[in-house]
């Protein structure tokens, strides 16, 4: 073993470390005793951060299993800014809700340690290892609220299509091992590319399989059934958390997989996954416009992000790829400020008195407050502020111009114009039309419906109000000064296809 | 002798088996068994082709996927009991809070 061996896995070794020590410090935390657990975590982030910084362009790798490219290292940094951002809004629904924190923090850095290793990940197996290490983590964070039915429910539900999807892709990978003889991403590209022409049953089959496996991940179509509940019973905090994490992480699987080792059957699965984006644009577009709780619309508008994000992929090209790093980024800041706002503003409802004098919220009909769309009503008068950061993230969510969002979708259709995909351009620029009314929905709610509750609002902490305000205006930044990081994106794409 | 196909024949229906259990019985433990027999006829068809390549990383893949599925079973068991807790029932037709 040379000395440089494990530079790769250095970040997730960063970010493990940190989620042990949350999980001690927790140990020793006498009750009610404030300890600075996030702290703990922010400081792993920030090695990660930095161990990912010193790793850019050096292409280590370790084992031949885990492969620092910059593709994987951007996706980390990605994560270790959906990590941050987590760490600074969670504070708030976790006072409420009374969770653990020292569980809640030490799962949030498992899971960000395994997303990490399935971006980065170049053997099929590790990629499945990452998998269940960040899924089996994010399980138990749904279900955190363990005296909430609607949380427990919310844990089962996406446990079991989690399980159940995890054994399609372990089916897949089974089958890719027998037709090519590797787990090797790189091997079983050589082999496939080798034997294109005369195509198994067995390739196929494996194809297929895989295909299943990644599609439930990202919630792409006809497996997104798991997303809006699974979304709405976690807290907030962890609802944002699993809708940008795991997005990043599974596509950095999916575009690696998909578009290196399994390029040369892209005859095969170019028009299922074109139908699949197409459906999945559609559905998460027109049945989030009738949701009345915010955090299955977001749910919903998270599907439909999928979908966009699977046409960049689908496009292929080197602008679709770089693409797709840029939206993942940009999805995750201005998702994550959104689920930020609607933590903090569950926190009004209960704030006042239910808490002091109920000892223990009861077990039945136990509904989060205040995460319905009409609860938004006169936010404007009652707190300007928090309506006017909720604007940007909802504006830049469906794409207006001076916001990320706007960048992002351009660039997602340009490549499919380039890649000559018009016709998936067009029914994402359509829905995106569709999209703009929900979103909308909730910011005329905010501005012109005067709400009926009483303004009841606790301060908001200093750490969550500044992550928010730095989210806001990273979104403004990626929105009119795009360059320098569409640039890193493109430059990071370059060293692994 | 038994050929490659025959255990791959097998592993197929055992992963069908699983599946439909899956889809068909109303029972949570059961449905977690019947992912179980999902990823042990997985490790089926890992162990076969290891074989049949002649080589150990099949049969090494093994390993991993079993502490996978120890794992899982110990997170979905634990969920099943904080759902049981609010509704003593295993049935999945009862939990119905949030829309399928």
């Amino acid at each position: 073993m040379t000395p440089g061996a494990l530079n790769a896995i250095v970040p997730m070794a960063c970010v493990t470390a940190a989620g042990i020590a949350a999980m001690v410090a927790e140990s020793f935390r006498e009750p009610g005793e404030h300890m600075p657990i996030a702290g703990l975590g922010l400081v792993g982030l920030i090695g990660a951060a930095i161990s990912a910084v010193l790793l850019w362009n050096h292409n280590t790798s370790s084992f031949g299993l885990v492969s620092a490219d910059n593709f994987g290292l951007f996706v980390t940094l990605i994560l270790v800014c959906v990590g941050v951002l987590t760490l600074a809004i969670s504070g708030p629904t976790i006072e409420r809700e009374r969770l653990p924190a020292g569980e809640h923090y030490a799962l949030t850095l498992f899971a960000l340690a395994g997303m990490m290793l399935m971006a980065t990940a170049t053997d099929l197996l590790v990629i499945f290892l990452a998998l269940e290490v960040l899924s089996l983590a994010v399980y138990v964070l749904t279900g955190l609220r363990r005296d909430s039915p609607v949380a427990s429910e919310a844990a089962f539900k996406y446990f079991l299509l989690g399980a159940f999807s995890s054994a399609f892709f372990l089916y897949g990978i089974a089958f890719t091992y027998g037709v090519t003889g590797s787990t090797h991403l790189d091997r079983i590209g050589s082999v496939i590319a080798a034997g294109a022409a005369q195509e198994t049953l067995m390739q196929r089959l494996a194809l297929g399989l895989l295909l299943v496996g990644f599609a439930f991940k990202v919630s792409a179509v006809p497996f997104h059934m798991w997303t809006p509940d699974a979304y709405e019973g976690a807290p907030s905090s962890v609802t944002g958390f699993m809708s940008t994490g795991v997005k990043a992480a599974a596509f950095a699987a999916f575009v690696r997989v998909f578009l290196s080792a399994f390029e040369p059957m892209r005859a095969d699965w170019g028009a299922v996954l074109w139908v699949v984006a197409a459906a999945t644009m559609i559905l998460g577009t027109v049945v989030g416009v009738v949701q009345p709780n915010i955090k299955r619309m977001l749910a919903y508008s998270s599907i439909a992000h999928g979908g966009y994000l699977l046409v960049a992929l689908l496009s292929g090209n080197d602008l679709g790829k770089g693409a797709v790093l840029f939206y993942l980024l940009t999805y995750a800041v201005t998702n994550l400020g959104a689920f930020g706002v609607i933590g903090l503003l569950e926190s009004a409802g209960t704030q006042p008195s239910a808490i002091s004098h109920q000892p223990f919220i009861p077990a039945t009909g136990h509904q989060p407050p205040n995460d319905q769309v009409r609860d938004y009503a006169g936010l404007w008068h009652t707190h300007p502020m928090l309506a006017g950061l909720m604007t940007v993230f909802l504006l830049s969510l469906s794409g207006f111009p001076p916001m990320a969002g706007f960048i992002a979708k351009w660039y997602v259709f340009t490549a499919a114009m380039k890649a000559g995909y018009s016709g998936l351009a067009i029914i994402g620029v359509l829905t995106s039309v569709v999209s703009v009314f929900f979103y909308l929905r909730v910011v005329v709610m905010m501005y012109m419906t005067e709400g009926e509750r009483p303004a009841a609002f606790p301060a908001v902490p200093r750490m969550a109000g500044l992550a928010l305000v730095v989210s806001a205006i990273v979104i403004f930044y990626l929105g009119i000064l795009p360059a320098r990081v569409l640039d890193w994106a493109a430059q990071s794409i370059g060293t692994i296809f | 002798m038994v050929a490659l196909n025959h255990y791959l024949v097998l592993s197929a229906i055992l992963f069908a088996i699983g599946t439909a259990g899956v889809f068909v019985r109303r029972n949570l433990i059961t449905i977690l068994l019947s992912i179980e027999i999902m990823l042990n006829a997985v490790n089926l068809t890992f162990v076969a082709f290891g074989r049949a390549l002649g080589s150990a990383d099949g049969q090494i893949i093994v390993f991993f996927v079993m502490t996978v599925a120890a794992a899982e079973a110990a997170v979905g068991l634990a969920i099943v009991i904080t759902l049981f807790r609010h509704k003593e029932s295993l049935n999945p037709d009862s939990f119905t809070l949030l829309k399928w």
